[in-house]
C-alpha cells in the first residue's frame, strides 16, 4: 500500500470512520508481526504486542503530523514499544532459539511469484534455518537486517525508525550481512 | 581504486545502491573482471534473497486478528471515554455529599436542640440562628456579679461581654437548662424574703474568671455539640 492510500485511510480515520483502520491494520499486520516476534520468539506474546501497536497508533493517530511516511511513523511505534516493552520484560533478552522447532510456531510460506523456483535454492528447511541464524544474531543486526532486508525500508527511514546516523546503519548492515553470511556458510548455505 | 578484492562493506553498499556513481562504476568493472569479488557478489545477492524470503512469515489468520484489533479499539475508546467522565463524577458525587452533610448535619443540630427544649421546658432556649445572627437568651439573676460568675463558671460559660448591668456569653446547648435552673433558684430564694448575695462588681475577678471559663467552655462546647448564647441581666 501507497503512502497516499495510508494518509486517506488516517483521514478517514480521523473524521471518524474507525472501520477504515482496518485497512491499515491488514497491511501492516505482517510486518509488524515479524519484528516484534524477532524480539520475543513467542507467537502468542508476539500477537499481543503486535495489537497493541496497533491501538497505540489508532490512539495517537491525531498527532501523526505528516512529516514523514505513515509507514515510517508506525514503525517507529512498534520499535519504541519493543524497548519499553523490553524493558519492563527483561526476561525475553537471553533466550536463545532452540534449533529445530522454528516450523513448528510459524508458517513459513515460500512466494509464489518467484521468477524461477527451480532454480532457487530456498526451500522450507532453508528457510527455517536462515531464520534461526538470524534471529540468533546480536539484537542491532537483527533488528537492522529485519528492516532493511525483509521490510524493504530504506537507509534514510531506518535511520529515522531507529534513530540513528546513516554511517551506523551501513556499519550495522555490513557487519549484519558478514556475521549471518559467516554463519550459514558454516551451516553448509551461501 | 586500487583493491585486489572488495571489501564485504563496498559490495553491501553497492547492493543496496548507495554508492556514488564514479565508485559504483569502478565496483561494477571489478565484478566483471574479478571472479572472486564476482562470487562474493553472487553470495551476497543470494544471502538477501534469503533473508527477504522470510517476508512469508505472519499471523496465521490475519481477518480474524484485524476484526480482533478493531473491537479492542472500540472497546478502549469507550472505556476511555467513560474514564474522562470519572473526575467529574467524582466532583458531583462530592457535592452531593456536601449538600448531603450540610442538610443532615444542620438536621440533626436541630433535632438536638429541641430535644433539650422537651426535656427543659421551664427553660426558653434560643431558637437556632437566622442569617447567622443567633438569638440571645435573657436571663435574670438576683446574684451579685461574683457569684454569677461563678455560677457561670461551674456550667462552663464563657463571658463575651460583661458591663455593670449584664454579663453577655455563650454556655454549651445541653447545660444551659441547670445554669437558668440555678438564677431561678435565686429569685424564688428571694420572694420567700431570704438573703439574695451581696453584689461584688470586681472586672479583675470577672476576667480572671472569664479565662478559666473560656478554657472550661471550649472543651465541653467541643463535647456536646451546639452553644447557646445568652445575656445575665444584674440587678
Amino acid at each position: 500500500m501507497s503512502d497516499i492510500n495510508d494518509l486517506e485511510i488516517v483521514d478517514r480515520v480521523l473524521a471518524g470512520d474507525n472501520e477504515a483502520f482496518s485497512g491499515i491494520i491488514q497491511d501492516y499486520q505482517n510486518r509488524i508481526f515479524r519484528y516484534v516476534y524477532s524480539k520475543v520468539y513467542d507467537y502468542d506474546e508476539a500477537l499481543d504486542m503486535t495489537q497493541e501497536i496497533f491501538v497505540m497508533t489508532m490512539e495517537s493517530l491525531k498527532s501523526f503530523r505528516r512529516e514523514s511516511k505513515f509507514s515510517t511513523w508506525l514503525y517507529s511505534i512498534m520499535v519504541n514499544y519493543c524497548k519499553n516493552y523490553r524493558k519492563k520484560r527483561e526476561r525475553y533478552a537471553v533466550i536463545p532459539i532452540t534449533r529445530g522447532d522454528g516450523a513448528e510456531e510459524f508458517e513459513l510460506q515460500i512466494p509464489d511469484d518467484r521468477e524461477d523456483p527451480a532454480r532457487d535454492i530456498i526451500d522450507g528447511d532453508s528457510l527455517r534455518i536462515v531464520k534461526e541464524e538470524l534471529f540468533n544474531l546480536p539484537d542491532d543486526y537483527r533488528e537492522i537486517l529485519i528492516l532493511r532486508d525483509i521490510e524493504g525500508l530504506s537507509y534514510n527511514d531506518i535511520v529515522r525508525v531507529l534513530g540513528i546516523n546513516l554511517s551506523s546503519v551501513k556499519v550495522r548492515i555490513h557487519r549484519g550481512r558478514a556475521m549471518l553470511k559467516k554463519r550459514l556458510v558454516e551451516r553448509g548455505f551461501v | 581504486m586500487k583493491i585486489e578484492h572488495i571489501e564485504f562493506s563496498v559490495l553491501s553498499d553497492f547492493h543496496d545502491d548507495m554508492l556514488s556513481p564514479e565508485k559504483r562504476e569502478a565496483v561494477l568493472a571489478l565484478i566483471r573482471e574479478c571472479a572472486a569479488c564476482k562470487k562474493e557478489y553472487e553470495d551476497l545477492q543470494t544471502l538477501v534473497r534469503m533473508v527477504s524470503c522470510l517476508k512469508g512469515m505472519g499471523i496465521k489468520n490475519g481477518d480474524e486478528f484485524t476484526r480482533h484489533v478493531i473491537c479492542l479499539i472500540e472497546t478502549r475508546r469507550t472505556r476511555s471515554y467513560f474514564r474522562k467522565l470519572v473526575p467529574s463524577a467524582a466532583v458531583a458525587a462530592l457535592i452531593v455529599f456536601a449538600v448531603g452533610l450540610d442538610y443532615f448535619g444542620g438536621r440533626s443540630q436541630r433535632t438536638e436542640t429541641a430535644t433539650t427544649m422537651t426535656s427543659a421546658p421551664s427553660v426558653d432556649l434560643p431558637r437556632p440562628s437566622i442569617n447567622g445572627v443567633r438569638a440571645i437568651h435573657e436571663i435574670s439573676s438576683d446574684y451579685g456579679i461574683k457569684k454569677t460568675l461563678s455560677i457561670l463558671r461551674s456550667n462552663s460559660a464563657r463571658v463575651v461581654m460583661m458591663s455593670d448591668s449584664y454579663i453577655e456569653g455563650e454556655a454549651p446547648a445541653r447545660g444551659f437548662n441547670n445554669l437558668c435552673r440555678e438564677f431561678e433558684a435565686a429569685q424564688t430564694h428571694a420572694s420567700y424574703g431570704m438573703a439574695t448575695p451581696v453584689s461584688m462588681r470586681e472586672p479583675e475577678m470577672a476576667q480572671e474568671n472569664s479565662v478559666y471559663i473560656a478554657e472550661q467552655f471550649a472543651a465541653s462546647g467541643a463535647r456536646d455539640g451546639g452553644i447557646v448564647r445568652f445575656r445575665v441581666n444584674l440587678r
